[in-house]
């Protein structure tokens, strides 16, 4: 890739993060339950983790082998994530 | 610079093989010292109503000993064999990264001599078991500093042990010669291999949980303490880490085993394939079942019987790997050489050990077990005898190939019978004392448990007493062991293909595996770095520097500043070793599949950058756990006008009370700054990449001045909220912000830290067009930080 498109790329992905950072603001102000600004807000934070991690980070660059490990890091997570729901249940009937 | 006996060899190394016998030697001691411990409470324990110790004395000592034989003995000797030998079986030259090998090292003796110590300090040291539960490890119930300092020691050994993580994941991927294939790639190493990744995941939730648990003891936050946090929160941390732990520690005995075995059979191991995809399928059970050691909690009846089914499930491959060992002593003709026998006697240890596991996993049957002798037992049968046996084993094995001299056989065969005897004699008893509850320090005449527990004692006497014969026979045979020759054992892999002891570049060429051969190719060039580059001091006295400044803060906050400094100017030394190109020298591996394209650098880091989002989740997980615990938590949510509320403060909610909300225009304003710094960085990168060296350096400075911005309205707005009142110790959700975002605090100046140097190195011009691995890095790290504040943004500020 030429310098000049890459820089255009960074600058674009830049002005997605700021975009996305004030959307993740003004969701607080929409008229939704709970919930769903908690998923909203926490989707909006993944997409720009996900551009950061695979723009700036040129993670869609690297070969397989490198990208296994941030890939098994969010599998892992996942299961993680259920395990702990399964586990928290009790204190979330009690509330 | 290689006399055997010199100290500054000893202490500036990084050669593989120093560092491998370093792990060794100090594996060693620790293990004297926590089998002296060991002695002790047995005596205490040998009949009813002794009183050698009082609880306390006896708690710590039970303490030291179960951390130090875990942590500081089991696992480090398993790596002093890595260190050894695993590159050589591989055929590189050396660790990817040798210096950071030492550093591992050097983070391994002094946190272990941290934990000694803090057993010398006033009050004594930790007297809590070797889980720590919370919120008995609190200042609450354990006052005393010397649990602090315990504390301390595991971080620094998190630590080290990470960055050992990222080292051998990278040696193994991408140093290994031409032709060593992953089908080709020994067994030891294999098991190595999976030790790591394991490790790679299971230590930073151990690492979480000792900065929560250091964070309620030094700062004042209640996370183990108060309800909403408490016990359980501890317990998931602790045996998250604990399980997958197990594995850790019996990954390199299976691997030794597997070296071991087939040799003295004289034929292949049997099974190959199978044994590696069961090994595979264990690592990734052994994350899945840590809730079996919390079966006596409120754990629901589902959740008791998902984790009760994988206990079960997991047993299944070592039953596997069990059987195949079998079958190739089976298909064999055996040589009953000393490695052999204690072989053998580890897989004795482990059927039983492994038998009485599945015990355990049974729900019914575990409640009657828990926290009894039993559990001692079996624990001791895999670890203590398993990895022991299998370590001693590996001892005899190697120890001609690291001195060039034989050990004496009859020696060792007396040592190999006499300890399994000792051994059987102190834990076999323990499955009859199924009803004597562990950790007390004494017990009544008329409990009936003293004819098991005199066996046990005398059992404890004859093993440790008859380690001190291996002791002899180790130092007489460095004296006076016959030559032992290239390959005294008849062995396939790399290592014995070589003189004994190894040169210190071990290979003169290259060696290359062609289909089933190893050969070394002639005239083949060598590159082997210059071997007077291998030393350095750095490594000690970043050591150093860190030991004392946790010291320091544990005790007497102005040494902190002292080891601080030590650190930073280790720091400058070693990069000023960069920038005069020492240890550059180091080629790159040949890059095996399929690691072929990107430089052993970056994987280290993105192995690296695993480690720490591991990390940041199991804080950030402990954080949510709190929260879904709370009664009432803060947040913008519940605020009607929130727009009226943007900068933050204490608002009174109907319904609710007043909460505290944090300033959502601050917030925004820095989480624009951390995105722009992003991007500067990744126009730096770019910029050097086109050899432009002028952008290069406006855009790194650029980067440091937006993160020195970061952290100038951190600091802004942390002055704000304690002058309202809002300091570390109002609540939960005081403690859970300045935790989680102090930490990130902590990365961003580390990463401003390695921009500074990249700075100082741009304008001496030490990055092209074709150099510039240390732009990239850095850019990777400085990314992670920001990826990490996107996530924390939105939890702390936004919901
Ligand atoms: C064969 C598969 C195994 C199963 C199913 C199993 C199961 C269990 C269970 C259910 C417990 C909890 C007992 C209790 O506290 O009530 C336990 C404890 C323990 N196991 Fe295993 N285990 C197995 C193998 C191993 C291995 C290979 C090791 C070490 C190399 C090990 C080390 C331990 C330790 C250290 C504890 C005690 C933890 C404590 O201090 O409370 N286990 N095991
Ligand atoms: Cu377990």
């Amino acid at each position: 890739m030429y310098d000049m498109d890459r820089t255009k790329l960074y600058v674009y992905v830049w002005g997605i993060l700021v975009a996305f950072t004030i959307i993740e603001v003004i969701t607080l102000l929409a008229p939704l339950t709970h919930t769903v600004i908690i998923a909203a807000v926490i989707t909006v934070a993944s997409v720009k983790a996900i551009a950061v991690v695979s723009i700036y980070q040129h993670l869609k660059d690297e070969p397989n082998s490198v990208k296994m490990f941030p890939l098994t890091l969010l599998i892992l997570l996942i299961v993680f994530l259920l395990l702990a729901l399964l586990i928290a249940m009790p204190n979330m009937m009690v509330q | 610079m290689s006399e055997t006996f010199s100290l500054r060899r000893w202490l500036t190394t990084t050669n593989h093989k120093d560092v491998g016998i370093l792990y060794l030697v100090t594996s060693f001691y620790f293990m004297f010292f926590a089998g002296f411990l060991a002695m002790n409470f047995r005596v205490q324990l040998f009949s009813p109503n002794q009183s050698l110790f009082t609880a306390s004395a006896y708690n710590q000592v039970v303490t030291t000993h179960g951390l130090m034989m875990i942590l500081w003995v089991l696992s480090p000797m398993g790596f002093a064999f890595a260190n050894y030998i695993v590159p050589i079986q591989i055929g590189a030259k050396d660790m990817a990264f040798p210096r950071l090998n030492a550093l591992s090292y050097w983070f391994y003796l002094f946190s272990g001599l941290l934990l000694v110590s803090s057993f010398f300090l006033p009050g004594g040291g930790a007297d809590v078991g070797w889980t720590a539960y919370a919120p008995l490890s609190t200042t609450k119930y354990t006052p005393q500093v010397g649990m602090t300092v315990a504390a301390m020691a595991l971080i620094m050994l998190v630590a080290s042990i990470t960055v050992s993580t990222v080292n051998f994941i990278t040696t193994i991927a991408r140093e290994r010669a031409r032709g060593m294939t992953w089908s080709k790639m020994p067994l030891f190493t294999w098991g190595i291999l999976y030790t790591v990744i394991m490790m790679l995941f299971a230590f930073p939730p151990l690492g979480a949980g000792l900065l929560i648990l250091l964070s309620d003891r030094i700062l004042g936050t209640m996370f183990f303490t108060s309800n909403a946090g408490g016990a359980l929160l501890w317990e998931n941390f602790f045996w998250f880490f604990g399980h997958p732990e197990v594995y850790i520690l019996l990954a390199p005995a299976l691997g030794i085993l597997f070296e071991i075995i087939p040799a003295f059979s004289r034929r292949p191991i049997y099974g190959r394939k199978f044994i590696l995809g069961a090994f595979a399928l264990a690592s990734i059970i052994s994350f899945l079942v840590w809730g079996h050691h919390m079966f006596a909690t409120t754990e629901t009846a589902l959740v008791k019987k998902i984790f009760s089914a994988t206990s079960v499930a997991i047993s299944l491959p070592f039953e596997i790997v069990t059987i195949y060992l079998i079958a190739t002593l089976l298909r064999g003709s055996i040589r009953l050489s000393t490695p052999m026998l204690f072989g053998l006697g580890a897989i004795y240890m482990f059927i039983i050990g492994g038998i009485t596991g599945v015990f355990n996993a049974s729900i019914a049957l575990d409640y009657q077990f828990r926290g009894s002798y039993w559990v001692v037992g079996h624990f001791h049968f895999v670890m203590g005898g398993t990895v022991i046996f299998a370590l001693l084993g590996a001892l005899y094995y190697w120890f001609p190939k690291m001195t060039g001299r034989m050990y004496n056989e009859k020696l060792g065969k007396i040592h190999f019978f006499i300890s399994a005897i000792g051994f059987t004699m102190i834990y076999f008893p323990m499955f009859f004392l199924f009803d004597m509850p562990r950790r007390i320090f004494t017990y009544p005449a008329t409990a009936g448990w003293d004819f098991m527990n005199h066996i046990a004692t005398i059992g404890g006497f004859i093993f440790g007493s008859i380690q001190l014969l291996l002791l002899a026979n180790i130092l007489l045979s460095l004296r006076r062991g016959p030559p032992a020759g290239f390959n005294p054992w008849g062995g396939w892999t790399l290592e014995w293909l070589i003189p004994s002891p190894p040169p210190a570049q071990d290979f003169e060429v290259s060696p290359k595996i062609e289909r089933e051969e190893i050969v070394f190719p002639k005239g083949g060039s060598t590159e082997w770095e210059d071997v007077e580059e291998s030393y350095t001091p750095w490594p000690l006295t970043i050591t150093i520097g860190t030991t004392l400044g946790l010291l320091g803060v544990a005790m007497f906050l102005p040494l902190a500043i002292l080891g601080l400094a030590v650190v930073l100017a280790s720091l400058v030394g070693w990069f000023r070793d960069d920038f005069r190109g020492k240890f550059a020298a180091k080629a790159e591996g040949m890059g095996m599949w399929p690691f072929e394209k990107i430089s052993h650098e970056k994987l280290g880091m993105w192995v690296f950058i695993t480690a720490e989002m591991m990390l940041f989740s199991m804080v950030v997980s402990g954080y949510i756990y709190v929260r879904s615990n709370s009664a009432v938590w803060p947040s913008p949510l519940l605020v009607t006008n929130i727009l009226a509320h943007l900068q933050g403060g204490i608002i009174n909610v109907p319904g609710v009370g007043e909460i505290a909300i944090h300033n959502i225009v601050l917030g925004t304003v820095n989480t624009l700054v951390l995105v722009t710094s992003s991007l500067t960085m990744a126009l730096a990168l770019n910029a050097i990449k086109n050899g432009n060296v002028r952008g290069l350096k406006i855009w790194l400075l650029a980067t440091l001045a937006l993160g020195v911005t970061f952290m100038v309205i951190k600091g802004y707005e942390w002055a704000g909220l304690y002058s309202e009142g809002f300091t570390i110790t109002s609540g939960l959700p005081a403690a859970s912000y300045y935790l989680t975002v102090g930490l990130h605090g902590a990365h961003v100046i580390a990463g401003l830290i390695a921009i500074a140097f990249l700075i100082t190195k741009a304008y001496k011009n030490g990055f092209t067009k074709e150099s510039y691995t240390g732009i990239e890095n850095t850019g990777l790290y400085w990314h992670m930080v920001d990826v990490i504040w996107l996530f924390l943004f939105p939890l702390f500020y936004l919901l």
